[in-house]
């Protein structure tokens, strides 16, 4: 089945998500290739942990939950590991993932346009079908033996092949262990449950069949017998913030560098590198002898950390009235902090503040003047900042 | 157009007449040359006696050294199908042979007179296992054909279905192994025997004076695991000793368990023995780390 743009959801960390746009998600196996002397290559062989990768393109129509700050003044998803899925409207369908982090958000605005947030997330977890989903399992009311007027009902398990014309004893027909005997009417009134380890373990087709020597007939389900159906609502915890539209009269920027030049553009971004570390996998003697896999066989990295300083960039362009550009040399010689920029992006309607964003002690690092025939010059300054674990910067 | 420099993919190596998957393999011979000067009269401008370089004189029979890193395969570890059954390229055990491994060829050059001087491998997580291994040559190299090796398919071991087991002084360790390197390593004594290399036609064969035997002094097994944590408590005796009621005198092991990418049994090792050093470090772009080396004498 496909997915039509109308039929998407993106759920993130509890919030299904609003005003987004587009979402890449892919994930990519490193190889190593295997050369040797007298051969040459002989094969390729993976040689780094799968990780996946999510971006996500949103216009900002609300509050972002992507910059929630903690009491002490820090993104919390800079240390927060989420989970999510891309699914279809009715909960039923879609891919997700899990153990992800956020490593860039970027939010950025022309003049005419609602402000469009970038998130890009690595994913170290699962990523996939069925990940996060809950299954259940029911019966097909399309089955062929939909209802059975024979004398048994049966789980066909892969490990008991049943031909027509089969034949088991009493005792056999009697013990669950050996038939999986289920409750006719349960089968016909569609009451009847299976553990998904049964249900795997299920022939693919469902079989009628004669025992010679009782006369019973006896209905063998198979998995063409049940409907698998996935269900992705109960990872949706959060409610999502409510809908707002700022609009060009209800962004604010504060910067000490100037005042009442026109801001016609700007945007911010912070990158945070991520160090994720994987260990050996962790067995016994015991399992190695058994040919059991190792206990401990660590696919994903124990620890995630995010790499400190975080640096936040942010450009801002302004129609030229009063800022006059520095020297060069007085730049080198006085490389002032400019203290805190902000951004503060308002609800159109009420003033409300919709998300705001800060440049912690942030440095003025260029500035580029543009002339064109067919506009006012503008100025373009790029400050950058640095954001601490703890000890934060002044 | 000719061709005289060997590609990498004719350049086979041969060991004990078994091919041999190399990643790489450097082969040198040296003669152990000294200099021959002596007191050669009356100068009469210093007065005193003249001194004259005659010429160069080995000090011992001419030998090398080869070292290897090579991919692990089953077959180096499976004889007869019984795993784990070390062939004798790599065998370092208590009762191991005193017999040189001959038949070898690298590249365009054999030889024979060889021994197992160490033998290593280091696991980290998600990548091919590599192996290496260094050996003693005793004689000369003469020029031959070089080899393609007939590659089959084969498996090749790797850290993600491999696995460790740490036990510190007899307690099952919670370290978290992020790197691990094992190494076992022999010293051997050489043996000339009288008279078999005193005639000077000796001197008319290239490998000249070779050893009689190299009987086996010492080997010693080591493993350095790299962990987050070094082992809390460690006395004189290289235990971890966490209670002040009974001398503990367990010893600490590391296992490794050695499986190919598709799952197959290769081999394991076992370094079992007494805490020789640990380390840790912190360092500016990196978490903190410890090293913990393990040392096991096994003979």
């Amino acid at each position: 089945m496909s997915f039509s743009n109308y039929e998407q959801k993106v759920i993130l960390d509890g919030y299904t998500l609003s005003g987004v746009q587009n979402v890449t998600a892919s994930y990519g196996i490193s190889e190593k290739p295997i050369r040797a002397a007298g051969v040459g290559f002989i094969d390729a062989l993976i040689d780094a942990p799968l990780q996946g990768n999510l971006s996500i393109t949103r216009t900002m129509v609300g509050a972002d939950p992507f910059v929630e700050i903690d009491p002490m003044g820090k993104y919390i998803y800079d240390e927060r590991e989420i989970s999510g899925a891309i699914v279809s409207i009715n909960d039923d369908q879609g891919f997700g993932f899990d153990k992800t982090r956020l490593v860039r958000y970027s939010v950025s605005c022309n003049i005419g346009e609602i402000p469009e947030i970038q998130t890009d997330f690595t994913v170290f977890g699962n990523l996939g079908r069925d990940v996060l989903a809950v299954e259940a399992i029911g019966k097909n009311e399309n089955h062929e033996y939909s209802q059975f007027d024979g004398d048994k009902v049966f789980f066909h398990m892969n490990d008991y092949s049943v031909s027509p014309g089969f034949d088991l004893s009493p005792e056999e027909i009697n013990d669950d262990s050996i038939t999986f005997n289920r409750n006719k009417s349960e089968w016909n009134d569609g009451t009847i449950s299976i553990s998904s380890e049964n249900y795997n373990s299920l022939n693919d087709i469902s079989k009628v069949a004669q025992n010679m020597s009782l006369g019973g007939l006896y209905l063998a389900l198979g998995k063409d017998a049940f409907k698998k159906e996935l269900n992705f609502s109960s990872i949706q915890t959060k409610q999502s913030p409510p809908i707002k539209y700022p609009d060009q009269s209800s962004m604010s920027l504060y910067v000490s560098d100037f005042y009442i030049d026109a801001v016609t553009s700007f945007s911010y971004s912070r990158q945070i590198v991520l160090e994720p570390v994987y260990v050996i996998p962790r067995g016994s003697e015991f399992e190695w002898s058994q040919n059991f896999p190792p206990s401990r066989p660590n696919l994903e990295p124990i620890q995630v950390d995010t790499q400190y300083p975080i640096e936040t960039d942010i450009e801002v362009t302004i129609i030229a009235e009063e800022y006059q550009i520095r020297q060069i040399k007085d730049r080198l010689t006085s490389a002032q902090k400019v203290g805190d920029l902000r951004i503060e992006i308002k609800d159109s309607l009420d003033g409300t503040i919709i998300n705001k964003f800060t440049g912690k002690s942030v440095r003025l690092i260029s500035e580029s003047m543009s002339l064109t025939v067919e506009g006012e010059m503008s100025l373009t300054m790029t400050y950058k900042g640095y954001e601490t674990y703890h000890n934060d910067i002044v | 157009m000719s061709k005289p420099f060997l590609r990498f993919e004719d350049a086979g190596i041969i060991i004990d007449a078994r091919e041999i998957l190399a990643s790489k393999a450097s082969l040198s011979i040296s003669p152990d040359l000294n200099f021959d000067r002596r007191f050669d009269g009356f100068d009469p401008e210093t007065c005193g006696e003249k001194v004259s370089f005659q010429n160069f004189k080995p000090n011992s029979g001419i030998n090398g050294s080869l070292n290897i890193e090579f991919m692990i395969t089953p077959d180096h570890f499976n004889l007869e199908g019984i795993d784990n059954s070390i062939s004798r390229m790599f065998d370092i055990a208590a009762g191991m042979s005193d017999k040189p491994i001959n038949s070898n060829i690298v590249g365009r050059y054999k030889f024979d007179n060889m021994y197992l001087r160490s033998f290593s491998f280091s696991v980290q997580p998600f990548s091919v296992i590599s192996a290496s291994a260094s050996y003693d040559i005793y004689g000369s190299i003469e020029r031959t054909v070089s080899k393609r090796i007939s590659y089959n398919k084969k498996t090749f071991a790797h850290a993600l279905k491999s696995f460790g087991d740490l036990t510190i002084s007899g307690v099952v360790s919670d370290l978290e192994i992020s790197r691990l390197k094992y190494e076992i390593q022999v010293n051997r004594a050489r043996h000339h025997s009288i008279r078999r290399n005193e005639h000077t036609s000796i001197n008319n064969s290239a490998s000249g004076a070779t050893p009689t035997r190299m009987s086996v002094d010492e080997i010693i097994c080591r493993s350095q695991i790299e962990t987050n944590e070094m082992v809390s408590n460690l006395n004189s005796f290289g235990d971890m000793q966490n209670n002040h009621f009974i001398k503990n005198d367990q010893d600490s092991s590391l296992a490794v368990f050695i499986n190919s990418l598709e799952g197959k049994k290769i081999a394991s090792f076992t370094c079992s023995g007494k805490i020789e050093s640990q380390s840790t470090e912190i360092s500016e772009g990196s978490l903190v780390k410890s090293v913990i080396n393990l040392i096991e004498v096994i003979r």
